[in-house]
């Protein structure tokens, strides 16, 4: 569910990144000359990536932060125009072959999936993970008290503060959300009977 | 807390709570009641509208069991209904599921190998499920009629204790597990930790079912839990009370 939104007053500009993004990770890629333009899209959710002139006034991350209201995460990346030597990940030289923008475009709509990746797994102690992981490979709680060296009340302990915290309660659920955080292989799991 | 009764219009029960449609069914009621009340259409067809009234309060009402009314009804009419469920889950609520699981799955773009684990977390919990079913079913179901054919019908004891020497409904009581479980995590996983990379409307329907499984579930479970095993336990002490 992840947007591209070129704004940019020059056609050839805007005509030619769409076809040089026509390939790149995102759902859609909108072309806009200017951007109250985006009025017309109040309700554009999900992730989205915005391209757009650096020369654009300061402030406009707010306006459009307020006007895309259903978006889940916005980022930026800027066109620059003339060759210069500090050109960052976050910028778009016009001069740069086309493979180079899709990359560019590509790491930054991935981005969105990591960030969103690493956050919650935060609210999970260093404990509750190791608990976490040994159920997701399928162990009961005395194994895991055995393996942790803990007693098996304070396995059952840990795993109510898992599943409080993830909102997963049986054992193949919390496997499923393992693989989702990419805590355990995926490939470990597609074979095997733990989901 | 709102109560229905048994004067209460069937028609404006469904309109205010639409996810008691498939339990009127099991019930043993069709759409298209007009006006009639509950008494007035349970009559008709030779409802126990007592039980019928007590079972859409369970379901519509979280907090409300009245163990004490359910405990009245017959261990027959409450398996007839359990069975109803059973088969209402195998022959539609399951398939639909899987049904609505391809079609979620079949628009997946990117990461759809994680998605696909959706597939497999359900079909293990289908699994499950059946071989759940089949154990009241084929074990424990047939026991409770038995023993309820005793009370009925003494002469009949000595068999019964012969073939169910060893066997009590307390067995069944600390096994008998919460399948809804799965759906509740199976909810969670979507709403809160899968890539949203399908087309949101069948999520939105796939969920929807899932919502509405996960909640039958619960009050299947309920009345397995708080109607049958209590009521068994009252026939076992009878039945076993000179032993
Ligand atoms: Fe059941
Ligand atoms: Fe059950």
């Amino acid at each position: 569910m992840s947007k591209v939104i070129i704004i940019c007053d020059s056609d050839i500009i805007l005509k030619g990144l769409s076809v040089i993004l026509s390939d790149c990770n995102a759902d859609e890629v909108f072309l806009m000359h200017h951007k109250k333009e985006l009025n017309d899209y109040p309700h554009l959710s999900g992730y989205i990536l915005i391209i757009l002139p650096l020369n654009i006034i300061n402030d406009y991350e707010i306006q459009l932060k307020q006007i895309l209201i259903n978006a889940i995460n916005i980022k930026y990346l800027h066109l620059i125009f003339e060759e210069k030597t500090s050109i960052t990940s976050s910028d778009i030289y016009i001069g740069d072959n086309p493979a180079s923008i899709v990359k560019k475009v590509n790491e930054l709509l991935n981005s969105f999936w990591t960030k969103k990746v690493i956050e919650p797994i935060n609210d999970l102690t260093k404990r509750e993970i190791d608990v976490l992981l040994l159920v997701a490979k399928g162990l009961a709680n005395k194994e895991i008290a055995d393996k942790l060296s803990i007693s098996i009340h304070t396995v059952i302990s840990h795993r109510k503060n898992i599943s409080e915290k993830t909102g997963i309660k049986s054992a193949s659920g919390l496997t499923m959300y393992a693989v989702l955080k990419k805590l355990i292989d995926i490939d470990e799991i597609s074979t095997s009977d733990l989901i | 807390m709102e109560l229905f009764n048994e004067n209460s219009k069937l028609a404006q029960v469904i309109l205010k709570d639409h996810t008691l449609l498939p339990v009127i069914n099991r019930l043993g009621l069709k759409l298209g009641f007009g006006d009639s009340t509950i008494q007035q259409l349970c009559k008709k067809e030779g409802i126990d509208v007592t039980f019928f009234v007590e079972i859409i309060n369970v379901f519509h009402n979280e907090n409300y069991f009245s163990e004490k009314k359910l405990l009245d009804f017959s261990v027959t009419t409450v398996i007839d209904y359990l069975l109803k469920t059973h088969r209402n889950y195998v022959d539609y609520v399951i398939p639909e599921q899987e049904r609505l699981i391809d079609l979620f799955l079949s628009n997946c773009t990117t990461g759809c190998k994680e998605n696909e684990l959706v597939r497999k977390f359900n079909k293990k919990f289908t699994e499950e499920f059946i071989k759940h079913i089949q154990l009241e079913e084929i074990e424990i179901f047939p026991y409770v009629i038995n023993l309820n054919e005793v009370i009925g019908n003494p002469s009949k004891k000595a068999a019964f204790m012969d073939q169910y020497k060893n066997f009590t409904i307390k067995g069944f009581e600390k096994e008998h597990n919460n399948m809804d479980e799965k759906m509740f995590d199976l909810k969670n996983i979507i709403i809160k930790y899968l890539q949203p990379n399908y087309d949101q409307n069948i999520g939105n329907s796939l969920l929807s079912n899932l919502f509405i499984f996960e909640k039958d579930l619960k009050n299947h479970s309920r009345i397995e839990d708080k109607i049958l095993v209590p009521k068994v336990k009252q026939l076992e002490k009878i039945v076993k009370k000179d032993e």
